[in-house]
């Protein structure tokens, strides 16, 4: 039921600050609805050469070659074993299509712009400017991400000089 | 000088006997034979008459013949070659031949004589045809009358003396004959009168000279006949019988030696009889003694035989038995493995319905991604979007519902899972169990099957050991029987010798020492053979019955062999 | 057709004719020997007044019949071409361009003065009398009669010679009137030599005559013998140009040969059951003469040279879809071909046909709509020789242009969009790049420089080249020049690739002065902006002293590759066929190592290096060993090399999917593809695995740069 609510919510709060969250490890993540394309499940991609680890391939989207970037090793997370639960988030950025694996896809969560803040000192592994702000929805906290920054062109164009 | 044997004596008389009978036929032969050969001279000299009266008469025709052929102009046929005529051919040929050589002188200066005038009257008869030719008819006649007539009377004339000759010869042959043949008959008479005398003489001395040393030897051999070799033919003489009687004597001589000899050797022949015997009777013991091992050896392999027997049907039952317990074993084994595989399907089942769960799971799972899709594209559609968004939302919750549901069937279904595949290994264990089981008895059947295999082996071999103690009995048997024969030979044989003795005391011989020893001897042993000779003839019986009874094992006590 | 249809195929035609008479004309400055070209000329400017006269054009009739009279004597060899010359011609087809233009568009793009004055110096040239009225006539403008063809039939009377008319006459007096262009002898009636009665004619004629006298003329030659004969005359103008009877072009050259009557059918016939070449054929068995055969086979060709000139423009977008789709239904096909393979039963025999049949034709299909795309830059390149030369007139330099790899094909497109940015490139060369003839001597180098220009496919890309051996860029000279202009700082620290990166950026150009022709407007910005259109890149490389190169890189924006879809471990990849030499199972023997060379292999003798693909791309795979695994020899420009691969899969078309659309450039790849079950494989760039496995190979890489710098 609490999901309901928070699909109610995104509703009656408009597009704007919904956000899909998602889990890596123990942290829930958030990315602006917007940038989501669609959410597929787990399929056989075209592993590419000369690549950093944490780009897993290619896959075919409707004719279209996409890569697919494993967001637990793009934050220096343990790899985790792809099964039929694994899922692909098709992402939008910078005109680029992008896969990204995650563990799983909880919910499409409405976060008024009050329950997120700034970013706090927070120690995780992962680098502190690819984190747009915290979200607080319960008694969840929701890292959310700046996705932009981290499929940005010269974050993958670092990966030419690997 | 011709030694005067019976033989020469017989050729005498027979020769003195002989030569008188040829004398006699000598004496006959000769006066036979002058008389035939006067006979003959008279029938030649008869012959020879009449020839010349032939050719007497032949002359006077070829006189009359000329004559008509001078006067009367008749033609002359006549020959007028003197040897052409018939007399001329025979006279000229005979003169020739041996014949008229042999010829008395008269009869042959006779026919000399016949020669000239003959050839003078075929001359003149010649001269009187050539007259006669020539026309000179008177010539011819006064020829035919000076010349021929007289030659013609000529020859006539010595025809006539011929025959007369001839005549004068037959005569004085006729006296001869008479006179020989009466002095033949004298001679004749006195010839036989002679052989009479003589044979009768003959006759008398070689009757009285032989007979008498005959006799004597008709009385030598009458007493060898009787058996007698002692006496001798008493006669010296130097003839035949005298050879007889010294070979007669040398003959009973030779004899009695001989039966001197039969005696001996006889003596000797009882002697090896009775030691083969005695022989005979120790092989006869030995064989005994065999046979009875023999039975005993064979009672032991009777013995050993069933406990072998007995041994092997153990074995087999033992067998049976491991056989028995292997196949429940076995069919423990297989309920076990039966109870694994049906374990095994509810395993299979069990991972069946987890995999329809993994479906359900999955669908679950996409159900949630689309509706997650379609909470987005909602987000993104805005106002227009709300709607959709509650519907995705239920969706969403659905199929999470399910999610969960599927996911605590899942946790049931692996427990159960679990369960069955603990229960497997339980099962599977105690299958694992069961299996050494039937191996330790199919091993312990194994080798029960062995002991069995070898006990059998065993009866078979103890078998063919009793077959050869069968026929080792078998030959001893054969072995006691040619014992019993060799016995009874020898007995025979003993027997036989003292027949012989017996025989050779029907002679009665010159004194001789080693005839008697002989019969000391002989005398000793003859009531033993016959103890042997009776042992031997009851046993053969009995062992050959027991050879034929193999396990018939009642074997002659020793009682039995006490008789011995 | 109407008339107005008339005068766009016209217009589409002149323009051709025109672009290629330039460039034959520049080409006549340097071969004036070559007849070839001569005649060439002079049947361009032939026809366009030809046909200019048809559409009633008569000004550019005219004046190209001055042009013609000109080349006429230079065919004859009665005038000498000079540079002289040259120029007159190529401002006269100069003016040609504009007459023509004014026809199109209907406004006057020329001027009299100008007509006049080129009629001027073509008439130096003439003997005067013909000049003058050459001149004369063609100032009057005024209508002359027109050529036509005329078929003629002649089927004359057997008797025709008893009434003493000789058939020889007939041809004579159709020579008076005009020019008889092709003539067949119907001997078909002629019965055997025994029964030919000398008396009788049995011949007929089927001639073309061409001239400029009307029909009525022609029927009067043979006033004399049509009561008896059958004469048929027939204007065939229409099918003729040139002289050339175009109806030849769709007949077969056996066609052609029976018509004129050297072989019969039957001959034909044998020939075409053997696959030798008809022609070859025909000579071989003593049929026809070989002089024969090669005239009409000159005619078939010409004739078709000449249609060929007869094209349809399409709209390229129309054709970038056409493209497209047929390159999604090849995949498609594909698709379905595999899944009925896996699916297929002995029931489905038909279908398996049908589909074989339908990837055939795709296939084909998607063939031909590709090449229907793509042209050589043969034409764009040969334009500049008029460039170089009247540039280098005009400043007094000796420049030679050199032309390589024009049979390179590129999309239509993208060859007519090169136009500009390489024609300001080639003048950027010989303006500033090239040394006046003084200080070329100064400097130890030949007076006449050289302007390359080459293309040349690499990499799944095509590379166009000007080069020219000048004096170089100096960097500083740029850096100085950027940091004035407030582009750079000064203290910026720029690698040589960057330095001359700034000379395409906006407001930079480093020319002293300012000629006539940098000073039209286009500075290398914008050729870099159009470079950037056709999502191509360009670069400097240059030397002072020796030389400057602008090296230009395209993608094969409609890239379809036929390729070797190769296995190593779980991946696929393609291997563009062009590059497969041959694929070989080595034996155990064949692999040596050699020391600091690494693995070669004995391919047939020759040891080439081995390079293992998984190694290189880092796949794991368990067919390490190469006498299990395969061995794909390929050729790249540098060497030859084999690949080991495990497996070879089979021949396949590949659509390129960029992979940089989504992410960026990946080393060794040149794209992706989808395959026929839907999954991604690589495309292997030849150039860039041979870079990846030979460290020592050098070559200059862009791509990625500038994101780097961003």
């Amino acid at each position: 039921m609490d999901k309901l609510k928070g699909i109610n919510q995104a509703i009656s709060n408009g597009a704007g600050d919904q956000f899909v969250t998602f889990t890596l490890g123990e942290e829930e993540y958030g990315v602006e609805v917007l940038k989501v394309q669609e959410i597929i499940g787990y399929q056989r991609f075209t592993k590419v050469p000369s690549v950093p680890s944490f780009v897993k391939g290619v896959l075919n989207l409707r004719g279209s070659v996409v890569p697919v970037l494993d967001l637990r090793l793009k934050f220096n997370m343990a790899y985790r074993e792809y099964d039929n639960f694994t899922v692909i988030l098709i992402l939008e950025v910078e005109e680029r299509v992008i896969g990204v694996i995650v563990d799983a896809v909880s919910d499409v969560v409405n976060l008024d712009p009050d329950d997120i803040q700034q970013t706090p000192d927070f120690s995780s592994g992962i680098r502190v400017d690819f984190i747009k702000g915290m979200g607080r929805m319960d008694e969840k906290l929701i890292i959310i991400l700046d996705i932009d920054r981290i499929l940005s062109s010269s974050e993958l164009a670092l990966l030419d000089v690997a | 000088m011709l030694k005067m044997n019976i033989r020469n004596k017989l050729y005498l008389a027979f020769g003195a006997m002989i030569a008188l009978l040829v004398i006699t036929s000598v004496i006959i032969n000769v006066t036979s034979s002058r008389l035939s050969e006067a006979n003959k001279v008279v029938i030649e000299q008869a012959d020879f008459e009449s020839q010349m009266k032939t050719f007497q008469k032949q002359h006077a025709d070829w006189i009359n013949a000329l004559s008509n052929h001078i006067f009367v102009g008749a033609e002359f046929s006549k020959t007028l070659n003197p040897r052409e005529c018939g007399f001329g051919k025979w006279y000229y040929s005979y003169m020739e031949s041996e014949e008229f050589k042999n010829e008395e002188p008269e009869t042959a200066r006779l026919m000399k004589s016949l020669e000239e005038p003959h050839r003078h009257l075929h001359e003149g008869g010649a001269s009187v045809i050539e007259e006669m030719n020539a026309g000179h008819k008177a010539n011819a006649m006064k020829f035919y009358q000076a010349n021929t007539i007289p030659v013609i009377t000529k020859l006539d004339g010595i025809y006539s003396e011929l025959v007369d000759n001839a005549r004068d010869v037959i005569e004085k042959r006729k006296v001869e004959a008479a006179s020989s043949e009466s002095a033949q008959r004298a001679l004749v008479l006195l010839t036989t009168l002679f052989g009479i005398l003589l044979g009768t003489a003959i006759a008398f001395f070689l009757s009285r000279n032989i007979v008498a040393a005959v006799q004597q030897m008709v009385t030598a051999i009458k007493n060898v006949a009787k058996g007698d070799l002692s006496k001798k033919v008493d006669l010296n003489r130097s003839d035949e019988l005298g050879e007889m009687a010294h070979e007669l004597n040398n003959m009973i001589n030779d004899l009695s030696k001989l039966v001197g000899d039969v005696v001996v050797s006889s003596e000797s022949v009882a002697n090896a009889a009775d030691q083969i015997s005695a022989g005979n009777q120790e092989l006869s013991q030995r064989t005994q003694e065999q046979a009875s091992a023999l039975e005993e050896t064979a009672a032991t392999i009777e013995e050993m035989a069933s406990t072998i027997k007995q041994n092997a049907e153990n074995a087999r039952n033992a067998n049976m038995l491991a056989k028995d317990a292997s196949d429940l074993a076995q069919n423990g084994g297989r309920v076990v493995e039966e109870t694994v595989a049906s374990m095994g399907e509810v395993s299979d089942a069990s991972k069946k319905i987890a995999d329809i769960i993994d479906v359900v799971n999955e669908i679950a799972f996409q159900t949630n991604l689309l509706a997650l899709n379609a909470a987005v594209e909602a987000a993104r559609a805005g106002e227009q979007g709300k709607g959709f968004a509650v519907v995705a939302g239920e969706v969403r919750n659905l199929a999470q519902r399910s999610a969960e549901a599927a996911k605590e069937i899942q946790g049931l279904i692996k427990d159960s899972v679990g369960k069955v595949d603990k229960g497997n290994k339980l099962v599977e264990e105690s299958g694992k169990t069961l299996k050494s089981i039937i191996d330790s008895i199919h091993k312990v059947a194994e080798t029960v099957s062995e002991i069995s295999s070898a006990s059998q082996e065993q009866a078979t071999g103890i078998d063919q050991v009793n077959k050869a103690v069968t026929m080792m009995d078998d030959v001893v048997q054969q072995n006691a029987a040619l014992v019993e024969e060799s016995a009874s030979a020898s007995q025979s044989l003993a027997l036989e010798a003292e027949e012989l003795k017996k025989s050779m005391s029907f002679f009665n011989v010159t004194n001789d020492a080693s005839l008697k020893r002989e019969e000391r001897t002989s005398g000793e042993r003859k009531p033993r053979l016959t103890l042997i000779n009776k042992g031997l003839q009851r046993e053969p019986a009995k062992v050959r019955a027991k050879a034929a009874g193999a396990e018939d094992l009642d074997i002659e006590t020793e009682e039995d062999f006490e008789e011995f | 057709m109407d008339q107005e249809t008339l005068l766009e195929t016209f217009i589409t035609e002149a323009t051709e004719l025109i672009q290629e008479l330039e460039i034959d004309v520049v080409a006549l400055e340097d071969s004036s020997d070559d007849v070839e070209l001569i005649n060439r000329i002079f049947r361009a400017a032939h026809t366009i007044k030809g046909s200019g006269g048809l559409v009633g054009l008569t000004a550019i009739s005219d004046f190209t019949h001055s042009m013609e009279s000109v080349l006429d004597l230079v065919r004859q060899r009665e005038l000498a071409v000079t540079g002289e010359l040259v120029s007159v011609l190529l401002r006269a087809v100069d003016l040609l361009k504009a007459m023509i233009k004014s026809a199109a568009t209907g406004e006057s793009c020329f001027e009299q003065r100008e007509l006049e004055f080129v009629l001027e110096l073509l008439g130096q040239f003439l003997p005067e009398r013909e000049e003058r009225v050459d001149t004369e006539e063609m100032l009057s403008t005024k209508n002359r009669k027109e050529t036509s063809y005329f078929e003629i039939e002649m089927k004359l009377s057997e008797n025709l010679l008893e009434t003493g008319t000789d058939p020889l006459m007939l041809f004579r007096e159709l020579e008076d009137i005009g020019e008889i262009v092709d003539i067949v002898v119907d001997a078909r009636s002629l019965p055997d030599v025994y029964n030919v009665d000398a008396h009788k004619l049995y011949l007929n004629w089927r001639l073309v005559l061409r001239t400029s006298e009307p029909f009525s003329s022609i029927e009067n030659v043979f006033i004399f013998v049509q009561d008896d004969s059958e004469i048929s005359i027939t204007d065939v103008s229409c099918h003729y140009k040139d002289g050339v009877d175009l109806r030849v072009a769709d007949m077969r050259l056996g066609e052609i040969l029976a018509e004129k009557g050297l072989v019969v059918s039957c001959d034909i016939e044998e020939a075409l059951s053997s696959q030798t070449r008809i022609g070859e054929l025909l000579v071989q068995n003593g049929k026809v003469k070989e002089e024969d055969v090669k005239s009409a086979l000159d005619k078939q060709l010409k004739s078709r040279e000449v249609q060929k000139a007869t094209t349809i423009r399409v709209d390229t977008d129309k054709l970038d879809k056409l493209v497209n789709l047929v390159g999604e239904m090849v995949i498609a096909v594909a698709r379905t071909v595999q899944q009925n393979v896996y699916e297929s039963h002995e029931g489905k025999r038909t279908t398996q046909d049908a589909l074989d049949m339908l990837q055939r034709i795709s296939g084909d299909l998607q063939e031909q709509v590709m090449r229907v795309r793509m042209i050589p830059v043969e034409g764009l390149f040969s334009r500049f020789h008029r460039v170089v030369r009247d540039l280098a007139n005009a400043e007094g330099k000796h420049v030679r242009l050199l032309l390589s790899g024009t049979e390179t094909e590129l999309d239509k497109n993208v060859v007519e969009q090169l136009s500009d940015p390489l024609k300001h490139l080639i003048r950027n060369s010989v303006d500033h790049g090239v040394e006046s003839p003084g200080n070329r001597r100064k400097a130890g180098k030949p007076e006449e420089a050289v302007v390359k220009l080459s293309a040349y496919q690499q990499e799944g890309n095509i590379i166009i080249e000007v080069l020219d051996d000048g004096h170089g860029i100096d960097s500083n000279a740029i850096v100085d020049k950027a940091a004035e202009k407030g582009l750079i700082n000064q203290g910026d620290d720029l690698d040589e690739r960057e330095i001359y990166q700034l000379m395409f950026m906006p407001g930079f150009s480093t020319a002293k002065e300012v000629t006539e022709v940098s000073g039209r407007g286009v500075g290398l910005d914008v050729v870099k902006r159009n470079i950037d259109d056709l999502k191509g890149s360009i670069e400097v490389i240059s030397e002072i002293g020796k030389g400057t190169t602008f090296r230009i890189k395209l993608p094969l924006t409609l890239a379809i590759i036929d390729g070797m879809n190769v296995k190593v471990g779980d991946e696929a990849f393609i291997i563009p066929l062009m590059a497969i030499v041959e694929s070989i199972r080595p034996n155990r023997e064949a692999v040596k190592t050699v020391e600091g060379t690494g693995e070669v292999i004995d391919a047939r003798g020759e040891y080439l290096p081995l390079v293992r693909l998984y190694n290189v791309f880092d796949i794991e795979t368990d067919k390490t060993n190469p006498s299990e695994a395969l061995v794909v020899i390929v050729e790249s420009s540098q060497r030859r090399f084999g690949i080991l691969v495990d497996d070879v899969i089979g021949q396949q078309q590949a659509v390129i999917k960029s992979l940089e659309k989504n992410f960026r450039q990946v080393e060794g790849t040149a794209g992706a593809t989808i395959l026929g079950d839907g999954s991604v494989s690589l495309i292997i760039d030849i150039h860039g695995l041979e870079r990846m496995a030979f460290k020592s190979f050098k070559s200059i890489q862009v791509s990625g740069l500038e994101g780097e710098a961003a």
